[in-house]
Formats: C-alpha cells, structure tokens, sequence
C-alpha cells in the first residue's frame, strides 16, 4: 500500500518544495534587513490622507460651521491645515454665505515633514541621502518631528537614527521617498528600534546575562536571544522609556549567541535593531559599553560620513593600504570595505 | 512504479533544491526601444531590483562600440548616493560604474543610471552587463546572487534626421556642505576638503573650485575643476573656499566655506600696499597724460 503510493507522496513533496521554498526565502528576505514601516501622505495632491485635515481645494466635507464657526469660507494652508482666518462667528444677519469654496493657497515649497518616535530626550539625526539634514531633540513621550524643505522633486533615500541616554546608537532606520515638486509629503509611523546592550561578553553557563536599551515608555519589547532555538522574552519599558531583563543562560549552549530586540506600541512596531553577540563559555567577562567610534570611523571622529568614505576612495585597489582602512583586512580595499562602510554610517 | 512517474519524479527532484538556484536580486538594462535607425538616440537605463537590502553595486556596461556611441550619461536621481567609479565610458571599452547607498535599499526598480546611446551602424547591438557583484546591507559586505538580464537593440537602416534624446532640467543641483578635513593615511597628512552634491534631474557633472584670501581680488582666482577629496592649496586655512556643482545641464549651487583661521590686520598689509602702489601708478600715469595735454 505504502509502497503504491509512494510516488505520489514523493509527486507532492516535490511539487510543494517548488512552491512554498521560495516562498519561505522570501519571507526570510523580507525579515532580514532594517526596514522601515512609515506612512507617505502627500500635501498638495488634492487627496486628504491622515494626518492632514485638508489639502487644497479638497476640505473633507467639513466647513466653517463645522469647525465651531458660523459662517464665512474655510480654506486649506500650505500645511494641509484647516485655515479658519476667514470664518466668522457670532450671529450675524441671514448669512447665506454664498459663495466660495474653500481657497487653493498654492504650495510653492517642496518639502518633508517627518514624524515619528525615538527614545525620550534623545537627539535624532536624520539623514537625505546620506547626508545629516537635520537634528532635533525627542520629547519626552520620544515623540519628533522635523522638517525639511527647498528639495527638487524626485527620489530621496532618508534615514532617521537616534542615541539613548547611555550615547548608544540606534540602527539606521531607512526609506526611499519619491517626493514630487510642490508639495509637501508627510511621513508618519517612524519608530526607531531599541538600542541593545550586555553588561557581558561572556557569561558563564548557568548564569545570567543582563540585557538592557532604551525605547518608547510604556512600549512592549521582545528580546530575541538566538541560540540553536530562539528564545523570545517580552518586557514593558518603564517611564523613561529603559528595559532590562536577566536571561538565563542555562537554556544555551556552550558558545556564540546573540540578541536583539524590536518594540511595539499601539499597534505599530519596530524591526529588529542591533545585533549583540555574547559567549557562554565558563568565565564571566564584563562587556564594555559600545565604543562611540565604530568600524567605519576612519579619521576617529565618532562618526562615519563622507570623510571617511573619501579617505577609503583614495585607497581603492591600491596596494598596500593602511589596516585602518581595511576594514575586512583582506590586504585590498574594494566595494566589500565600502559595503562595511555604509553599514555603520551616521551621515 | 510506473515508468512515466519515475521519469516525472525525476525530471521534479531536482527542484527540491530550487532555493539555492533563487535569486533575490537581479540587475538588468531598460530600453524603451527594441528596434532604432542609424544616427537615432536611445536610452537605457540600468535598473536593480532586490528583495534584501543591498548597499553596494559595481559592474561594466558593454556595448558594441562599432554600433553604437555614448551620447550622455546620465546620474540624476539615481539610488546610489555615492560613486566610488562614477559611469563613465573607459578607454578600454564599455561603462564602470561602483557605488554605495548608506543604510541600504532594497523593492522594485532601483534607479542606478542611465546611458543615451547613438546608433551609428547597421546590426544587432547586445547591451549587456558583465562583472556586476551586489552586496548586503549586513555589515559584512556579504554578496547577493545577482541574476542579469541584458537587452538587444535592432539597429535598421535609417533616415537623415536623428532623433535626439534631450532631457529638460532646469533645477539646480541642491545644497551641499564641504568639509575640512586632515588624515594621516592619505596626503601626507595635509589638509583636504570632501563634497559631493545630488541633483535629481541631469545629475552632477563635475565640479570646480577657487580659493582666495582677499574678497576684493577674488576675481583673480581661477576656478578649478576639480574632485573630491580635493588638497587645499592654503594649508594655513586662511583662505575663503568656494565650490560650485554644475550638473550635466549646466545648472550651477554654489557652496563656500569661511576662512577657518580669519585674516589678522597685518595680513592686509600686503594687499594694501599693492593697492597704494597701483594707486600711485594711476596718479602718476593720469598726471602725465594731462601734462601732455596741456598746451
């Protein structure tokens, strides 16, 4: 009987490898890199998006009297924001209004408004096409938003990264924009990753390791620690937006592992930021806190931008270049060390 | 087992290592045109489209250069945030081209750049692209398989009147901030600037430079065409630095970085005696020719 329908069986395992393999890669593929999940609205396309209340001629279905008025024309700003300067209010006359419709104010600058969540009181750089474009504080619900205008339409590739109370720096959060010439796109749903840390490089078995960052206050964190099998462990940051958790590492095996963690809060989530990787082995070592130089810092100056990227060019496959400046040490410096370069850029 | 499911399950097995054979990203060459006329212009554009986030890209662009002749490259708008080899046709034969973009990009139709071609020879012109590596965003610089399409262009014989393929770009490129900088590792340690300005329609075409210290005689300094890292002249950093982008359209931002270490009053003393000297020399010069005149 077995034997009868063994080709068949086999018939279909082959049939599904074809078809759900591929599948599976993709969905690997899709949860590897760090990409951002933001909203893209557009002020000055005419159509009205969250969290603009108008845009252009388009008010919504709302009116003066709907906006606590009692009469007079309501038009859009710039902005996508309800101008009431020509409502009136009080009663006054028959007022059948006539006439109008909300006002087109022409939106002349192309610009970008970029709202989003960091870390509470933590600065947040942001970054067009690889270039630092602006910074601003977080507030303390790690709440931002920044503005940048006077761009031509076209694509832009921004990146948002941010440091926590410890000048630990978060991932680059990227996402390309297509920003068409007269409008303003507003960019929602930013929310960068957690930062990660061990106070260990190597634990000993059986003890624990304590993994700790920043984040959203009273957002959830879910801490992966990736052995053999993943380990999930969820914890609610506290007022200031820290979290902590005491792994215990009798659950791994003896050797490399590493952690990383993702946030979520009121439906929206994070990907995973940073990678830690930690020991366990038979000795307790105390990890340092990350370097603020990192690979990629070239001239040393805490960060990894155009300088660095110029003083690699110039050693681009030529010989014998300094071992400062190759970065995967294989004697060359070629587009492997750039890759590297651009991984850790802070703009 | 029948013999005709022994050879569908042969012909099948193989598929079960279909995954190693996927590829997540593929760079291929756009055309608008499969079939032109001689002396007609074409673009194509390469294109990379990638599941996983990739941040480096290099590779050749090789054409036949009897049948066809680069007319323009262009880079305007392209994902590639930084040319480590900008496109540019090699004596050798075809385009290099090599580049990064901080942070990654991956989805759909990725912009890299963009070639006009003129057809200049009856045959079949194979566009392809050779030597292409992709690598991950992943800090490690780890290869992405990378599947190529290329593309055919038919080259008929044509009429006298040549199409062109010109491009309307009347934005300047946008704001750029140079900076100042000095490493050991490269220039014996002497000072350098960096720049590099984006422009979205044509993209940037070179750049020139000019340096002075004394705002009044600026105007004797020439501009430079120059590249970044560039080795300031004025190692002191006394000098006022201006850069200007002009991209492949002639537009033209205009970056200036102020004097690090501003000039002292006695710097001026110089200048200020060339100007009394010059000054003198007028005076001197006028007077003569009015005493001439005189009768």
């Amino acid at each position: 009987m077995i034997k009868q329908k063994l080709p068949i069986i086999v018939l279909w395992v082959s049939i599904l490898s074809v078809v759900l393999v591929p599948i599976a890669s993709y969905v690997h593929a899709a949860s590897t890199g760090i990409n951002a999940t933001v909203k893209i609205t557009v002020c000055g396309d005419g159509a009205v998006e969250t969290p603009e209340q108008c845009d252009g001629s388009n008010l919504g279905g709302a009116s003066c009297t709907s906006q606590g008025f009692t009469g007079g024309s309501l038009s859009c700003s710039s902005a996508c924001e309800f101008n009431t300067s020509s409502c009136t209010s009080g009663s006054s006359g028959s007022g059948s209004g006539g006439g109008g419709g909300g006002g087109i104010i022409p939106v002349s600058s192309t610009s970008v408004v970029f709202n989003g969540r960091a870390y509470p009181g933590s600065t947040v750089t942001l970054l067009k096409d690889a270039q630092v474009a602006a910074t601003t504080i977080a507030g303390q619900d790690a709440k931002f938003q920044m503005n940048i205008s006077g761009l031509s339409g076209g694509n832009y590739i921004f990146s948002v990264y941010s440091e926590d109370k410890r000048g630990i720096r978060s991932s680059l959060l990227t996402f390309p924009v297509s920003v068409t010439s007269g409008t303003t796109a507003n960019i929602t749903g930013i929310f960068i990753a957690p930062t990660i840390v061990t106070d260990k490089s190597e634990v000993r078995r059986g003890d624990t390791i304590a993994i700790f960052g920043q984040s959203v206050p009273a957002s959830e964190i879910t801490i992966s620690v990736n052995s053999e099998e993943e380990f999930f462990v969820k914890k609610i940051t506290d007022t200031s937006g820290a979290y902590l958790i005491n792994f215990d590492t009798s659950v791994l095996e003896i050797g490399q592992h590493q952690t990383k963690s993702k946030a979520a809060l009121n439906g929206e989530i994070t990907a995973f930021g940073k990678v830690i990787g930690f020991l366990v082995g038979t000795k307790n070592v105390v990890a340092p806190l990350p370097k603020t130089t990192q690979k990629g810092d070239l001239n040393k100056d805490s960060g990894v931008n155009i300088v660095d990227f110029s003083i690699a060019a110039y050693w681009y496959k030529r010989s014998s270049p300094p071992a400062s400046v190759d970065l995967n040490g294989d004697g060359k410096v070629d587009l492997v060390d750039f890759s590297i370069m651009a991984f850790y850029w802070t703009g | 087992m029948s013999t005709k499911i022994k050879i569908i399950l042969l012909l099948l097995l193989p598929t079960l290592f279909t995954p190693s054979f996927v590829f997540a990203a593929e760079i291929r060459i756009d055309s608008y045109k499969a079939e032109v006329k001689i002396g007609e212009q074409f673009v194509v554009a390469v294109i990379v489209h990638s599941e996983k986030q990739l941040n480096a890209i290099e590779g050749r662009l090789v054409f036949p250069e009897d049948l066809l002749s680069v007319r323009e490259i262009r880079d305007g708008n392209s994902v590639i945030n930084f040319w480590i080899k900008k496109p540019q046709s090699e004596s050798l034969g075809g385009i290099v081209f090599s580049g990064i973009t901080p942070g990654g990009f991956s989805d759909p139709n990725n912009f890299v750049f963009a070639v006009v071609f003129e057809a200049k020879g009856e045959g079949a012109a194979a566009v392809t692209l050779q030597e292409t590596t992709a690598l991950r965003n992943d800090g490690a610089g780890t290869k992405e398989p990378l599947s190529v399409h290329n593309v055919n262009i038919v080259i008929n014989p044509g009429d006298s009147n040549a199409r062109k393929e010109s491009l309307s770009d009347t934005a300047p490129p946008e704001d750029f901030t140079p900076i100042i900088a000095r490493d050991q590792n490269i220039f014996d340690d002497k000072y350098f600037f960096v720049f590099a300005a984006q422009d979205k329609g044509s993209g940037i075409d070179h750049y020139e430079v000019k340096e002075f210290r004394f705002a009044l005689i600026s105007f004797l300094s020439q501009w430079v065409r120059a590249e970044s890292p560039y080795v300031l002249k004025d190692q002191e950093l006394k000098s006022r630095i201006v850069v200007k982008a002009i991209d492949n359209s002639g537009n033209e931002r205009i970056a200036t970085i102020a004097p690090r270490y501003p000039l002292s009053w006695y710097d001026h003393i110089p200048i200020i005696g060339i100007l009394i000297v010059m000054l003198i020399s007028c005076v001197v010069v006028f007077k003569k020719i009015w005493r001439r005149r005189l009768p």
